[in-house]
């Protein structure tokens, strides 16, 4: 039904037409609403969207609107109560400060700065977090390389945390920054130089049983030579002193082994048990560290679930797996565990560069975050369409037998990563294998067991890690 | 006291009343003061640090002096609201932090999955067509269609129809024709249109115009007009960038 009422004259500024429109679209058994001035343009606009009530043919520019298509009519009056008191409500004070000195005028306790912009800028304006006594997560990448080490050599000697340039993801006293997920408060503290490396590891701990205490991202360049690694050890240390922390989690491609030595001499001082995965250099996968982490937390093995999979019947010709990743990290693990000559757009172990990245090659590996595809587009975490192009593009290869994806939920990520992939798995699974991970929990804004339930009805193998997701995929096509 | 360029001796009734603004009128448009958060503009006067009480009392200018909630406050100085100059070079404006809401999807199009019920939907398609006449059709009857799209005081459509108005000072063409399609009933909206038509701007539009001029500062002067209202500096940037590169 719809249903609205007209406020004679009234007006009210967007901010809080927008916060009252978004409250009552939100309430249940409210299909669609709208808060507007009733312009002939926006009466024009509720027409079309199945919005307009009679009664407001007649309201005019200086009037406002409240439209509601409700499932029930109970529904719509309980919307309409909720705008008349909203609107009643002096609004929320908004502060959108534009400098970080406007935002330290409003949060003078604040003592971390995230910053994101454009990375030629960035580098200052952490340096001037720095400067005001605030640690620094820098999401931000196109920091030069030489900046970065300024910035994180400065804030070493005062006892501060640059994570990044280009850290996507952390977890700082129970509060998730940038892209991370809504994981168990507990005992585990991670330091990683790998962004989906750290979400991966944080949601099988906490689907575990067990609990993070701190995870700190470095970004990927810190364990690199020139770098030498100084958030990575400050990130140690930080947590060897935390009273939170029981059990260390380091996560990282191999780092240089110059830093790697730093590395091994500060973990000499350090009386807690700490648990590598430096993905290539370590034995064992992310699903393996985050495991033994767990059962060091809580002094026993945790209980691995068994998945039980049908595999469906593939032509003889389909013999290749098409790695397809939202997730670096996650495409790094696949070439390792895959183990032979492979092909991917950012090899890592015994694979091959890929020629054209737009077109696969026997096995393939591709990082679809890579610059060459995310240039003037939103990272496949976020915009699914370039994936899913390529996921039907890979399916249409007669030479494909398995198409592997990962699925990353969590703060930033797509809001319904479901209802974007179910029509092409659908589509494709009649013809080949699709092996999914998901990287999330249950308490993800997403719902990991919802996602997993829409992906397995689409026809889709979910396995619980990565890690596994490439096993299955490997084991399939190895047997062809 | 910063006095706007347009501000005319008189004796102004009160009109309304917002949180960093109180507004009076001569019937045909609004006089604001205004605290130094939404700064210059022709017809602002800016007193730093005011904090509007409950007075009805008309506004009242005088030369050198204006009187404001019954206190008389000595003018400083004038604020020029005549466009600075033609950017040279619009390629380094960057709309990636305008607020979600804004009309930014009409120059990044991945921007209109910020919209996602009904009337949202609803809205962009209605705001690309209206935008598509403006510029590649009928120009003013897209201007009809506009005016008074979106929410709030100062609804996006007339929002980016000033930033159009704005780009057509600076383009050297004709103005007219479009503010009167874009008249409406709205007093907030027909304040700025009209100043726009007449090429006069706020601080903070001179700023940006200045820092496209110079090729410094663009990304602080944008991110100074996209923190106007909800959406309405990114709109009129929107405008004002569709028009000027055109």
């Amino acid at each position: 039904m719809i249903t609205g009422h007209i406020r004679k004259g009234s007006y009210f500024d967007s901010v809080t037409l927008m916060r009252v429109g978004k409250e009552i679209t939100n309430l249940p058994g409210v299909i669609d609403a709208a808060v507007v001035m009733a312009t002939a343009s926006n009466k024009a606009i509720l027409d079309s969207s199945g919005l307009l009530a009679g009664q407001f043919k007649d309201a005019g520019d200086t009037d406002l609107v409240i439209a509601v298509k409700a499932e029930t009519e109970a529904a719509a009056k309980v919307a309409l109560e909720t705008v008349d008191a909203l609107l009643k409500k002096p609004a929320t004070t908004e502060s959108r400060p534009v400098s970080l000195s406007g935002a330290l005028q409003i949060l003078p306790d604040a003592n971390l700065a995230l910053i994101s912009i454009a990375g030629r800028y960035a580098g200052d304006e952490a340096m001037r977090a720095l400067e005001a006594g605030l640690h620094v997560m820098l999401f931000s990448d196109n920091v030069l390389l030489e900046k970065e080490i300024a910035l994180k050599k400065f804030a070493a000697k005062r006892g501060l945390l640059v994570m990044g340039p280009d850290c996507g993801t952390a977890i700082i006293n129970g509060v998730p920054l940038a892209f991370a997920n809504v994981v168990n408060r507990g005992d585990i503290g991670i330091v990683a130089a790998a962004g989906t490396g750290l979400q991966e590891v944080s949601c099988i701990i906490s689907n575990a049983g067990a609990g993070i205490s701190q995870a700190i991202g470095t970004g990927g360049r810190d364990v690199k030579k020139e770098v030498g690694g100084i958030m990575f050890i400050e990130g140690l240390n930080a947590l060897a002193k935390d009273e939170q922390t029981k059990v260390i989690l380091l996560v990282s491609k191999p780092p240089h082994p110059e830093v790697l030595k730093r590395i091994n001499k500060v973990l000499k001082t350090i009386r807690k048990p700490v648990v590598r995965m430096f993905i290539g250099a370590s034995p064992g996968t992310l699903e393996d560290a985050s495991l033994q982490a767990v059962s060091l937390s809580r002094g026993k093995q945790p209980r691995v679930a068994v998945t039980r999979t049908k595999i469906p019947k593939l032509k003889p010709r389909r013999k290749y797996i098409r790695g397809l990743f939202s997730g670096g990290t996650f495409c790094a693990e696949a070439q390792i565990l895959f183990g032979k000559d492979a092909y991917s757009n950012a090899p890592t172990g015994k694979s091959k560069q890929l020629k054209n990245s737009l077109k696969s090659q026997k096995n393939t590996f591709l990082d679809l975050g890579e610059d060459e595809f995310t240039v003037g587009r939103p990272h496949p975490m976020i915009d699914y369409s370039l994936r899913n192009k390529r996921i039907l593009e890979e399916a249409a290869d007669p030479e494909t037998a398995v198409i592997l994806l990962d699925v990353v939920l969590g703060y930033g990520s797509h809001p319904d990563p479901a209802c974007e992939l179910v029509g092409v798995i659908r589509e494709v699974s009649r013809k080949v294998a699709v092996v999914c991970s998901i990287t999330g929990t249950d308490k993800d804004p997403q719902n990991r067991s919802r996602v997993a339930a829409a992906l397995k009805k689409a026809g889709a193998i979910v396995m619980p890690s990565n890690a596994a997701a490439c096993k299955l995929a490997g084991s399939i096509v190895q047997c062809r | 006291m910063t006095i706007g360029d347009l501000v005319e001796e008189g004796t102004y009734p009160f009109h309304s009343r917002f949180k960093r603004a109180v507004n009076f009128t001569d019937g045909r448009r609004l006089i604001s003061v205004v605290d130094e958060t939404i700064g210059d503009g022709p017809l602002n006067i800016v007193l730093p640090g005011f904090e509007p009480g409950t007075s009805h009392d008309p506004l009242q200018i005088r030369t050198g002096t204006v009187v404001f909630e019954g206190r008389e406050y000595p003018v400083t100085s004038r604020y020029s609201s005549v466009i600075p100059g033609k950017p040279r070079n619009l390629s380094r404006f960057d709309i990636t932090t305008a607020p979600p809401k804004s009309l930014a999807f009409l120059i990044d199009e991945t921007r209109e999955r910020n919209f996602r019920a009904g009337f949202e939907r609803g809205f962009v398609q209605h705001v690309k067509q209206c935008v598509h006449q403006i510029f590649h059709g009928d120009r003013l009857a897209g201007i009809r269609q506009l005016k008074g799209t979106g929410l709030g005081l100062t609804p996006s459509g007339d929002d980016f129809i000033a930033g159009h108005l704005i780009g057509l000072n600076l383009r050297g063409e004709p103005t007219d024709e479009v503010f009167e399609a874009a008249r409406s009933e709205n007093i907030f909206s027909n304040t700025f249109l009209d100043l726009a038509r007449q090429g006069r701007i706020s601080g903070r539009m001179k700023n940006l115009i200045l820092a496209l001029m110079t090729g410094r500062g663009i990304r602080e002067c944008t991110e100074q007009l996209f923190a106007v209202g909800g959406t309405s500096g990114a709109d009129l940037v929107t405008g004002f960038y569709m028009t000027a590169r055109a």
